[in-house]
């Protein structure tokens, strides 16, 4: 073969090649296809190149009649994060209003055990909360009466105010506090029950989900009183159930002393 | 003895010193899955260390590799001085202070986003940035590449450039266009969200972008190793290249066909449309082509040289070849592997047995075996083949060279088999732990312990190379023959090749046309319709007191 016809021979099988995928990928395929589902050409071939929505073998795309059952209405979009991330109004060196005072206490160090601490949390944390309260997705006798009347722009600026408070907790993990094996639970988790490290979401550097609440420093009873409620179904506030499929699996000691490492001052 | 001598050593020994550490790495993650007790392990060692092993195995040592290799077939096949020496050294530097940067960084525990970095995933912006370092290293070879090929063809007008250095400068292209997609990826997406600057993602944009380099890369890698089978395995046969246009025309459609078919990777996403998955997988099929030709033409030379040392009968010249030669044994062994590895390749290829395989360990045993088998053991059999001719002695042990690339094949094979089986019972990729008390699983867990014992032999047959490269770098004996001598000479060589087998101009724009046409709109719609927005997610970092 001489130089020319190496070239044209070239060019031939690479538009043969290319031709080839074009006509039957773009044509051929969303035509036959999409007329057996009853679709005329033109919407076929626009399915299967992309300008329009739906796939060139579904007459109609399927729309499913169940209703959907979410286990909180918070969505985080890039808005609401924003606004969350913005410093408090009130600065930090303020107090927090009475009717939260009066169990969180005026700046988040709760006034009983029952209560949680709400000092140090993320402004994230604290907002997932009191939304859950508000919609009812998370239950509780006196919260979702207060949450009820609060205005959206109400719940950020308490999550904020109460985020901007120090929290008085250690900065570890106490591990003489507890037995070896709630300690690992903590630190390393059990892959044999397929349980994460507790640290590995509640930690200081975790990389866990944005609504994750911090633990050290938290009340020893509201500890043990979530884990149970996660436990028995009662709360079922937390995505993918991730806290009810781990608390399920605990038994009453380890939520104990998991309860106590993580409420050491 | 080359002038580059100490160029192509430093770029060589990076990248096996790289490769040693990884390969520890790599054993402890496939001990980390199995039911077995490992240590260190947690969620987050286990990330660490497969961004570590990733990051090594796929940017460093194959880049490291194929640029230390083509540095030394730019000076002993062209038979002149390298092109800016200088430069040469600096994409080494760049490219080290660039690994150094982003494997700090994931041992500081900073980037656990595995070596494909898939947004919304985030890491630190060290890490990234130490990849682009990498990628610019390498850049500065792939221009010294194409400047020595064309100083060539201006000296010696009319004369077929030698096939080593054609199939080098042709890596180097595919290299260039192939790291376009990565480099957007990374300026345009995620290091403006790692530093900050942005809020949010477009992470069809991104894994598109990413797609353009996933599948070609794959072939960069290839290519020294096909430069192995091609030039230099006939050679050490006792034979004859069988036929030079035929490779020339393997690596030139190497060229056209590994570029314009990413998304094939992302059958299952919802971002790309069905014509254009269905385009670019019958482009992907194309690779059979080159992968025939090359085994027919390496198989046709063997035979040469097999019938040449008294082999008869139809397969009597198998068995008369010089499998005692590490790089006539690593081809063989390689074609195995290739062979298994290709026929895995086809059905990763098809749309509904994808479905099946996707994200399971099918798909990491497919490109360990294509990419850890075929390649890798052509790599070590080069390095084996070409170092006496750079330290100048040739002593090693032959024994303990043949030892370790049986242990790796067999190591590859033991580790890989039993991952094909259990992506096909549904095993996840990228799950650091399983629970094995869990009956629907627990089947999983002796095909898992078998890996691990290959894995473990693996890591033995890794650490044994390294040991065989310090023996013949030390070994100080009988002075070896000259680089020119390892090259095959075709059967064909005299011939004059037509000159579109003797440059890239046309079929650089052939890659054009084939890109614009598979990539355009599906990078364009991202910019005409209105994408979700997806935001990073990023491992917390240390609060303040």
């Amino acid at each position: 073969m001489n130089e020319r016809s190496w070239r044209v021979w070239a060019a031939a099988v690479f538009i043969l090649a290319l031709g080839f995928s074009l006509i039957v990928g773009f044509v051929v395929l969303p035509v036959l296809q999409g007329k057996s589902v009853g679709l005329n050409a033109v919407t076929a071939m626009r399915r299967a190149i992309g300008l329009s929505p739906g796939s060139p073998v579904l007459g109609r795309q399927p729309v499913s009649r169940e209703k959907a059952q979410p286990t909180s209405l918070v969505a985080w979009t890039p808005g609401l994060l924003h606004t969350l991330s913005e410093p408090a109004r009130v600065d930090a060196g303020g107090e927090a209003t009475s009717s939260c005072a009066a169990c969180h206490g005026a700046r988040g160090i709760a006034t009983g055990p029952d209560y949680p601490n709400l000092a140090g949390q993320s402004p994230e944390a604290i907002y997932k909360e009191l939304r859950d309260f508000q919609s009812g997705h998370r239950t509780n006798p006196i919260m979702n009466t207060m949450a009820q009347p609060l205005s959206e722009r109400q719940m950020i600026d308490d999550a904020r105010q109460f985020a901007s408070y120090p929290r008085h907790a250690a900065e570890s993990v106490k591990t003489e506090l507890a037995g070896a094996d709630v300690v690992r639970l903590a630190l390393r988790g059990d892959p044999a029950r397929q349980l994460p490290p507790c640290n590995a979401c509640h930690g200081n550097y975790s990389g866990g989900p944005i609504d994750v609440p911090a633990l050290f420093g938290q009340s020893e009873k509201y500890l043990v009183a979530q884990l149970h409620a996660f436990k028995t179904g009662e709360r079922k506030n937390d995505i993918y159930a991730r806290m009810r499929n781990i608390a399920a699996v605990l038994t009453d000691q380890e939520i104990d002393g998991l309860a106590r490492i993580y409420s050491a001052r | 003895m080359t002038h580059a001598r100490r160029l192509v050593l430093a770029h060589l020994w990076l990248s096996f010193a790289a490769f040693a550490v990884a390969a520890v790495l790599g054993f402890w993650q496939m001990w980390a899955r199995s039911p077995l007790p490992a240590p260190f392990l947690t969620a987050e060692s286990y990330f660490t260390s497969v961004t570590a092993h990733g990051t090594t195995m796929a940017y460093l040592m194959p880049t490291l590799f194929a640029m230390g290799f083509g540095y030394y077939i730019a000076e002993t096949s062209l038979e002149q001085p390298l092109p800016g020496p200088r430069w040469a050294w600096l994409g080494f530097w760049v490219a080290l202070v660039g690994y150094l940067l982003a494997a700090g960084i994931v041992f500081a525990g900073r980037a656990t986003v595995l070596y494909t970095f898939y947004p919304p995933l985030t890491a630190s912006p060290i890490y990234y940035g130490g990849l682009v370092l990498v990628v610019i290293g390498s850049w500065i070879w792939c221009v010294l590449m194409i400047v020595a090929m064309g100083r060539w063809k201006r000296a010696n007008p009319g004369r077929p450039v030698p096939l080593a250095m054609f199939a080098t400068t042709a890596n180097a292209i595919l290299w260039l266009w192939t790291s376009v997609g990565v480099a957007a990826e990374l300026l345009f997406q995620v290091l403006p969200v790692a530093l900050g600057w942005r809020a949010e993602y477009d992470v069809g944009l991104a894994r598109t972008l990413f797609s353009w380099t996933l599948h070609a890369i794959v072939y960069f890698w290839l290519i020294p190793a096909y430069i192995g089978f091609y030039c230099l395995a006939p050679k050490a046969a006792g034979g004859r290249l069988y036929s030079e246009k035929m490779g020339r025309l393997s690596f030139i459609l190497f060229l056209l066909y590994s570029l314009p078919v990413g998304i094939h990777h992302l059958l299952m996403d919802p971002e790309q449309s069905y014509a254009f998955k269905f385009l670019q997988v019958s482009l992907t099929a194309l690779v059979v082509v080159p992968t025939l030709l090359t085994i027919f033409t390496i198989s046709a030379s063997l035979e040469i040289a097999g019938r040449l040392r008294g082999g008869r009968g139809l397969f009597g010249w198998i068995g008369a070849l010089p499998w005692d030669r590490p790089i006539v044994l690593a081809t063989g062994l390689a074609f195995v592997m290739l062979g298994l590895g290709g026929l895995g390749g086809v059905v990763n290829m098809g749309y509904g047995m994808n479905a099946m395989v996707h994200n399971t360990s099918w798909i990491t045993a497919h490109f360990h075996l294509i990419f850890g088998g075929t390649t890798v053991i052509m790599y070590f059999a080069i390095a084996y083949t070409i170092w006496p001719t750079l330290t100048g002695s040739d002593v090693g042990s032959k024994t303990l060279e043949r030892v370790q690339i049986w242990s790796w094949f067999g190591g590859m094979m033991i580790m890989t088999l039993p991952w094909h089986y259990l992506g096909l019972l549904g095993q996840w990729r990228r799950v650091a732990t399983f629970d094995y008390s869990n009956p629907i699983i627990a089947r999983w867990g002796p095909w898992v312990d078998v890996s691990v014992v290959g894995g473990a032999v693996l890591l033995a047959s890794a650490l044994l190379f390294v040991v065989n490269l310090v023996r013949l770098h030390r070994s100080r004996s009988a002075a070896a023959e000259a680089p020119q001598q390892l090259y095959a000479i075709a059967v064909d060589s005299r011939e004059r090749v037509p000159s579109i087998l003797n440059g890239f101009a046309l079929w650089n724009a052939f890659v054009l046309v084939l890109m614009l046409v598979a990539y355009g709109y599906p990078i364009a719609q991202f910019f005409i319709m209105k994408p979700p927005l997806a935001l990073p997610h990023m491992m917390k970092l240390p609060v303040g007191p």
